[in-house]
């Protein structure tokens, strides 16, 4: 997983059919950006999660952000967060250029 | 009501002992007076300062005229004519006086008799009968008054040859010490007494009507639960003046709250920029009020894990804010645009900041809008399949498909609270401030119109009528919108 993640500048792990990744993929597309998006069944959820924790325990040391959850986007090999955290940095006007440091945006 | 029921077989059982009855009693309808119970404290400090002046050693007598008197005012006029009578005659020498005195009270006795106490006949044991049927009457006392009220009963029947040595007494005590005993007072304790009384019953109406209204909310709270889990799906929310959750409960009371607090910081922000306070301590203030605001997102993200259709359908808005509810709320991108009307003059950077601002939240607005239009899809496809047979299964689903309404209500506050954050932001702190203002003038404005459009008059008017109360409209908005000139 780590490879994935970390090949793809970004990259949404969302619920099928869920229609709050629905909303993550709109707010990204809105900019411009393709993310590569895995679709995770129900019974995958739980062991996809768990690899989210040994991904953020081995690149992050923070342990005050909320528990994983679905959707999670990943941007530059990093766990960005949830539908919350990419909709506070779409305000504030950090998204776009995080986008454009982790090359997903040409613009 | 049932406490009721059992006061009452309580007082049946102690029918021959009124006075041992010292618990509260709601207001009995049967009575033909409301005011039935003289014997309360203020009536016994009266006659202690009655005492105090007269002197003699049966103040309670002293004290029962008037006392008595008081009692049934539905009777006013006769017991005005003989407080006039046997007060204001102080000034009358006592042998005439008392004659009036005494010719009053047996002229009413005749009259009175079987319903009053005041008309003293001189037959005891009417008096007794009918002191009796007074103390029946007047169930809600102390239970001090019992011993209290012993002696003037014993007393009254002994009272036709005691009257006129005590009112002599008490008018003689009357030309010295005018100032207690002159009508006027007399007048005013009573009527003091009186509305200390009505509150008193008011009081005790009230609080029995909200607790039977405690016990029956709490009663239809365990119905709907058992209804609920024996499967039953209870519809009609909080529309037709139905039965309101207690999480929805608990959330509109702390709205209310919050919506107090919201005209404090109000003040407290106009009062500072009329001040001409630093920036620095400007900005003290608008922490404060982003924190209030912060405050009302997290109420509402607890609100939203027990009844998301209370929040998502506005109940706890006015009707006027329901009209442009948004995902449980304001609309970020339409707060932006009346901003940005009056918040002139701006800088180049912060005209900047303000467009991308309404830029990235009408996006996210959008974003939303089409995550919940896609859910409510997924929800009227479940609904609209599936056959008899496994009906059961697809409710079920539809109810896990329901959970998702919280998220969004919750991602839309969040996109609220993101937005009033980097309003904070881009503009300076004095701008930040008039920001604030303008917002609650504005809501408060809207919840006003709410009011105002349900006090509206109905009635059909024709011609002149419709056109002067347009024009009554106009002016109002008119004056509202030179108000909003201030900034």
């Amino acid at each position: 997983m780590i490879k994935l993640v970390a090949e793809n500048p970004v990259v949404v792990f969302a619920r099928s059919g869920c229609c709050m990744c629905h909303v993550v993929k709109l707010l990204l597309h809105g900019h411009g950006v393709n993310p590569t998006i895995f679709d995770i069944n129900e019974e995958n959820e739980a062991a996809v999660l768990e690899e989210f924790s040994k991904i953020i325990d081995k690149l992050e040391e923070k342990s005050d952000r909320p528990p994983p959850s679905f959707p999670a986007v990943f941007v530059g090999g990093n766990l960005f967060g949830g539908l919350e955290e990419v909709m506070a940095a779409h305000i504030t006007g950090e998204l776009v250029p995080l986008l454009r440091k982790v090359g997903a945006l040409w613009l | 009501m049932a406490s009721h029921r059992i006061e009452e077989s309580a007082l049946s059982d102690f029918g021959h002992i009124p006075y041992a009855v010292p618990h509260m009693i709601h207001p009995p309808t049967t009575f033909t007076n409301q005011e039935g119970s003289a014997f309360d404290f203020g009536e016994l400090e009266e006659a202690i300062v009655l005492q105090a002046v007269n002197e003699t050693k049966q103040p309670l007598y002293a004290g029962r005229p008037a006392a008595t008197l008081e009692m049934f005012p539905s009777w006013p006029m006769r017991f005005h004519h003989t407080i006039r009578g046997s007060s204001k005659s102080g000034e009358e020498s006592t042998d005439s006086g008392s004659a009036v005195h005494t010719l009053s009270s047996r002229g009413e006795g005749s009259r009175l008799e079987p319903e009053s106490p005041v008309g003293r006949k001189t037959d005891s044991s009417s008096d007794h009968r009918v002191i009796d049927q007074m103390h029946h009457l007047q169930l809600p006392q102390q239970i001090d008054m019992a011993s209290g009220s012993d002696s003037p009963r014993t007393g009254m029947s002994q009272a036709q040859p005691v009257a006129k040595p005590t009112s002599e007494k008490r008018r003689g005590a009357g030309s010295n010490s005018e100032r207690l005993l002159d009508a006027k007072t007399l007048r005013r304790l009573a009527q003091n007494r009186e509305a200390a009384k009505k509150s008193r019953i008011r009081k005790k109406v009230y609080v029995q009507q909200l607790e039977s209204s405690r016990i029956r909310l709490s009663q239809l709270e365990q119905d709907l639960q058992r209804a609920r889990s024996q499967g039953f799906f209870v519809g009609g929310g909080g529309g037709a003046g139905g039965n309101i959750s207690s999480g929805a409960a608990i959330f509109d009371m702390e709205y209310t709250r919050w919506l107090d607090d919201d005209h404090r910081h109000m003040s407290e922000i106009r009062t500072a920029l009329q001040a001409h306070l630093s920036d620095g301590d400007l900005r003290v203030i608008l922490d404060g009020y982003i924190a209030h605001y912060d405050e009302i997102f997290r109420l509402k993200g607890d609100a939203a894990k027990s009844d998301v259709f209370h929040l998502i359908t506005g109940m706890w808005t006015t009707p006027a804010e329901r009209c442009f509810l948004w995902m449980g709320g304001f609309r970020p991108s339409e707060l932006i645009k009346m901003l940005t009307a009056q918040l002139d003059p701006l800088t180049e950077q912060q005209l900047m900041g303000i467009y991308s601002l309404q830029r990235s939240t009408e996006q996210a607005e959008e974003a939303l809008s089409q995550g919940l239009e896609q859910l409510q899809q997924s929800l009227t496809d479940t609904l609209a399949s599936g056959s008899v047979n496994d009906s059961m299964h697809h409710m079920a689903v539809a109810l896990g498909k329901l959970t998702n309404l919280e998220g969004f209500v919750r991602q839309a506050d969040n996109l609220r609270q993101q937005t009033l954050h980097q309003l904070h932001r881009v503009l300076t702190v004095r701008q930040t401030a008039r920001c604030f203002l303008v917002i609650g003038e504005y809501y408060g404005r809207l919840r006003a119109l709410s009011s105002l459009w349900a006090s509206r008059p109905r009635e059909i008017l024709i011609g002149d009528d419709i056109s002067c109360q347009t024009t009554t409209d106009l002016q109002m908005v008119q004056s509202s919108q030179n108000h909003f000139s201030n900034f």
